[in-house]
């Protein structure tokens, strides 16, 4: 037999107590994972966007808290494929828009030139793709088209004015999938922004190659002080929308966190309560102190086990279910990201033990004589 | 025989010597036990007796190192409790208790239950179980090994008890009312269970009780009355002091 043997068989005393502190926890790991999986997916997603056209900066207006807001002029794009060491240059216009009859609020409106590669990218799987010459025309991603309920040859509303849908195309990205492609001229007469994009992603020559990067870095801004070059992941980490969503994650799983360490305080407080009679026998068989406070730790562990595999999979159905869901679909993608669920399962250990320490330390240290009286 | 020789009975190697122990509670208004000394012998089998109150588990509380004399000291061969750094290790080695409530885990079965001592030994895995199974045979409950407390007649489950306390081949035994929750069948096996210990293992047993049969079979007893030694008694009756 194991010390593990005890704890286990301990829990099993009252099972349906265990039960629920161990659904208590569930809950938590799964708020926890199903929230910083989210929020690692957007963040990954959103740099799969970059780094699957093989992007190795991004340009954009220095400043502001809202990139979408700031422009770049085309001009820019010519001068940076002149520089030296400069690869392919995608210049894009983008915005957000609302289908309120479809109850989606946050799609995602792109203007391409026409002979932009990612429209050639990307998969059609319905008409065609936009072509120079295309005049109020959009293509949709997969996933809006289907939460619309428009195929190829209907006509979608976008900006309060009728657009006229020339095909469905399915990108790797869940954004883009969820997304409105338009031509950049439509886009820039909607957004009365004449000349303009949002950015660029530029590919160094030769590409990802860290000293060629910082190199064109240095040009790029040289061209304007307003311009920020900036290694996609830096650019992605540093976007206001990523930092906001990272930090409501954190908030409230810290407070799932608490909630479910609460609960095993209070679980495992009234279970050794019960039984420090039986702790205080231990200690006069000679168990030490910290053996009993390992015991006490085990069995809380041994819930936060419990309580972590089922928390991972209630994550990731709230993943899964929000990935399916038509009004997020378009933003999270189904995946379950390894690190939000080594960060549940931390959490579940650290509420175990931060759960189980107070109850733990308090009756390992009464002394035998008085475990046994009170019993 | 001298009054010297009755208190530390028979002439064997001492084990225990208590030295004018008091222990008081709150603040010292409440003596539970008064400048108490007597010797316990390696291989003797004592019996302490008295009435309810008098402080015979206090005694045995202090003998077992659970807790410290407000006065005097008791010694374990020769060196002071009091003393002695790690009192857990003490306890471990060289204490097997007997309680009357027996303290079995409800949800372990009998060879998991006699374990529990074990984890503070020397013991791997395999040894303790080996070992478990041989002291459950020798409280006759070889057929029981499997079975969790609940499953088990109360005179079983103070064997069970027993066993346990013998885990780690202690060098005492003391027992607090061991057949208090017993019908007298089951006390008398108990009682016949110490004769065969204390006989073939030579365990030295010191045992608190009420009842006069379990006093019958120590080779001494202590009268203990409001928390101070009464009289001493040898096996077959005689009186041999009053304290105060």
């Amino acid at each position: 037999m194991r010390c593990l043997t005890i704890a286990a068989k301990n829990l099993r005393r009252r099972p349906f107590r265990s039960l629920l502190t161990a659904a208590g926890l569930a809950a938590a790991v799964a708020a926890i994972v199903a929230l910083v999986g989210v929020a690692e997916s957007f963040e990954s997603s959103f740099l799969s966007l970059y780094t699957e056209r093989g992007a190795d900066l991004v340009v954009q207006r220095r400043g502001g808290a809202v990139q979408l807001s700031k422009g770049v002029s085309l001009k820019l794009g010519q001068q940076i494929r002149q520089l030296p060491g400069a690869g392919p240059v995608i210049g894009g216009l983008m915005d957000m828009v609302a289908f309120e009859d479809h109850d989606l609020f946050m799609v995602i409106v792109n203007g391409w030139e026409p002979d932009c590669p990612v429209l050639d990218r990307v998969k059609i799987k319905d008409g065609r793709r936009l072509e120079a010459g295309d005049k109020n025309c959009v293509m949709l991603g997969r996933i809006l088209a289907a939460n619309l309920g428009k195929k190829a040859g209907d006509t979608v509303e976008v900006y309060a004015q009728p657009f006229h849908v020339v095909g469905i195309f399915e990108s790797f990205s869940v954004y883009e999938n969820g997304a409105v492609f338009m031509l950049l001229g439509d886009l820039q007469r909607q957004m009365d922004r004449a000349g303009q994009v949002t950015g660029y992603i530029v590919q160094a020559d030769p590409p990802g190659e860290p000293r060629a990067i910082r190199a064109l870095q240095s040009r790029i801004e040289a061209l304007d002080p307003e311009i920020a070059a900036t290694p996609c992941a830096e650019f992605v980490g540093s976007l206001n929308q990523m930092r906001v969503t990272r930090v409501m994650s954190w908030v409230i799983s810290a407070v799932a966190c608490l909630m479910g360490a609460f609960g095993i305080l209070n679980t495992m407080a009234m279970s050794v309560f019960e039984r420090r009679c039986e702790i205080g026998a231990f200690r006069a068989m000679g168990w030490r102190t910290w053996r009993v406070v390992v015991l006490i730790v085990e069995e809380s562990l041994l819930l936060a086990g419990a309580g972590s595999v089922v928390g991972v999979a209630g994550g990731f159905l709230a993943i899964f279910a929000l990935a399916h869901w038509h009004v997020t679909s378009g933003l999270v993608q189904g995946d379950l990201p390894l690190q939000a669920v080594c960060e549940g399962v931390a959490m579940a250990v650290v509420m175990a033990i931060v759960g189980a320490a107070y109850p733990a330390l308090r009756f390992a240290r009464l002394a035998p004589v008085e475990a046994l009286r009170e019993g | 025989m001298t009054l010297s020789e009755f208190e530390a009975g028979p002439q064997l190697q001492a084990l225990l010597d208590v030295r004018s122990i008091c222990r008081t509670y709150d603040d010292g208004t409440v003596r539970a036990l008064k400048d108490v000394s007597f010797t316990v012998n390696r291989g003797e089998y004592v019996a302490i007796m008295g009435p309810s109150g008098s402080g015979k588990s206090t005694l045995l509380n202090l003998l077992g190192a659970l807790d410290h004399p407000c006065r005097g000291e008791i010694c374990f061969e020769g060196q002071s409790l009091a003393k002695m750094r790690n009192l857990d290790r003490f306890r471990a080695r060289t204490i097997g208790f007997v309680f009357q409530s027996f303290h079995l885990l409800p949800t372990l079965t009998a060879i998991e239950n006699v374990q529990i001592p074990m984890f503070e030994g020397p013991l791997d895995r395999r040894a303790r179980v080996r070992k478990a199974e041989e002291l459950l045979c020798l409280v006759g409950l070889s057929h029981r090994l499997k079975h969790v407390p609940q499953k088990l007649s109360v005179g079983e489950r103070q064997r069970v008890a027993i066993a346990r306390a013998l885990a780690n081949d202690p060098s005492i035994l003391l027992a607090d009312e061991p057949t208090g929750n017993l019908d007298s069948r089951a006390g008398a096996g108990v009682l016949d269970l110490f004769d065969q210990l204390h006989q073939q293992r030579g365990v030295t047993l010191i045992v608190i009780t009420h009842g006069a049969e379990v006093a019958a079979r120590a080779q001494r007893t202590i009268w203990i009355r409001d928390g101070h030694v009464d009289l001493l008694q040898v096996a077959g009756g005689a009186v041999t002091r009053c304290a105060v």
